[in-house]
């Protein structure tokens, strides 16, 4: 089985990052983002949050992200306008709180695409042992995990019978045929997930999963210096950022 | 009552593979239609939206059992947020919609009424889609006319969950008459 399906990229200091460090930021993020509401702070936030990204070396995604994030921007602020065309009520509000929702999403996308880029199956795996769970969230969350490279190693197979078949292959086809694709593409996927799903709770059974009282860990998982050193730069940044917006006054950037 | 009855727990390994491999099956097909569909477009919702609850109702019908949806929601959202990067601050709107709708679920007559699951599904994906525009509406304050763009996608997203509950009691009668699934 593939270890890794979501990073192939090369192996940098956030790889060796234990993956509750990752989460942390991200939830901190997520709750801080909603808090500030100065652009200055935002913008301080993003930047940190990029540098963070930039630690993964991954720059084609990292690029695409940004480019996505920014032509969605662009799309909200234009509608935005032809809206204000039409309903003069309706339209925008000033550049500076036009900026805030994007610079709160880029906060999040750079932290959870971070996340998402340096984390491996085994890491998660190590880190949902440690997070000392009960054993019916533990044993789920790990076939969840297990099955999630295999299935798309399924998906690949099935994608080739179809291709074999003679039926076209392409988004267009895909999405305008739906009960085709249903039919061709979901039902067999979901065939195989339910008959994998009755082998591998077999199997588990035979082997007595489930029926200890609780989980032995076989290593313990300990934060290293990089994750208390990455979790102490979080932080000042988060204090710093909220600092910011306690004492700025407008929200406004540059006049905008 | 046996003694291994009153030993035995709530869930059997059986049944947490299963809620597993769903939760498996349904975010990669979700991410699949996200990324053959390129996102905002009213077909790739209406579909994404048509998968989730399609394979939800086969879960629901399989594992007859109170807790399913809730477990089965955890669970995606805990893998989710360490894998796939899914939003921290939607993971307690989703479990405490999932909630609502296994009460619901009980009160109109519990997992063994197909009715029940079909209208439980219906609720729990109206519920979390109404909490997500909630959180969004928090991320775009300053400019609250913009939720109104996204009101209208996630409109049509339902118009595929409520599709995607008569497909899944369709993919039932078929995995019955497969011998896939027994009750």
């Amino acid at each position: 089985m593939q270890v890794s399906f979501t990073s192939n990229g090369p192996e940098t200091p956030l790889h060796q990052m234990d993956v509750r460090t990752k989460m942390l930021i991200s939830a901190a993020a997520s709750l801080v983002v909603i808090l500030l509401k100065s652009v200055p702070a935002l913008a301080l936030l993003s930047l940190a949050s990029a540098g963070y990204l930039m630690l993964t070396r991954r720059w084609r995604v990292m690029i695409i992200a940004w480019i996505v994030i920014l032509l969605l921007w662009i799309t909200a602020v234009g509608f935005m306008n032809l809206m204000h065309l039409f309903m003069p009520k309706m339209g925008a509000s000033g550049m500076a709180n036009m900026l805030i929702p994007f610079l709160r999403s880029l906060v999040l996308v750079n932290t959870l695409l971070a996340m998402a880029l340096s984390t491996r199956i085994q890491g998660i795996l190590t880190t949902l042992r440690s997070l000392h769970l009960p054993y019916w969230l533990y044993i789920p969350a790990a076939v969840m995990v297990r099955f999630l490279p295999s299935l798309v190693e399924d998906m690949r197979q099935i994608a080739e019978a179809i291709r074999i078949k003679g039926y076209p292959l392409n988004p267009w086809a895909l999405l305008f045929s739906p009960r085709r694709t249903i039919r061709l593409f979901f039902v067999p996927m979901l065939f195989r997930a339910l008959r994998t799903s009755d082998d591998l709770g077999i199997a588990a059974e035979l082997k007595g999963v489930g029926y200890g009282d609780r989980i032995s860990r076989f290593r313990e998982q300990r934060f290293s210096r990089f994750d208390y050193g990455t979790l102490a730069a979080s932080c000042a940044c988060f204090i710093l950022s909220l600092v910011i917006n306690a004492y700025s006054k407008v929200t406004t950037f540059m006049g905008m | 009552m046996t003694e291994s009855k009153q030993n035995s727990p709530y869930w059997n390994v059986r049944e947490l593979v299963v809620i597993g491999i769903f939760a498996a099956v349904i975010k990669v097909s979700s991410i699949l239609v996200a990324l053959v569909g390129g996102g905002m477009n009213p077909l790739t919702l209406i579909m994404k939206n048509l998968l989730f609850t399609t394979l939800l109702v086969v879960l629901l019908y399989k594992l007859r059992k109170f807790g399913t949806l809730t477990l089965f929601l955890g669970v995606s959202a805990l893998v989710s947020a360490m894998l796939l990067g899914g939003s921290l601050v939607l993971i307690p709107a989703s479990i405490l919609a999932g909630l609502i709708a296994e009460a619901l679920i009980k009160l109109l007559g519990g997992y063994r009424s197909p009715a029940a699951i079909m209208i439980g599904v219906a609720i729990y994906d109206a519920l979390s889609k109404l909490m997500s525009l909630g959180v969004s509406w928090f991320m775009l304050r300053e400019q609250p006319k913009m939720i109104i763009m996204g009101a209208v996608i996630v409109a049509v997203g339902y118009v595929g969950s409520l599709i995607g509950l008569f497909t899944g009691r369709y993919f039932v009668k078929e995995l019955r008459h497969a011998g896939i699934i027994h009750q």
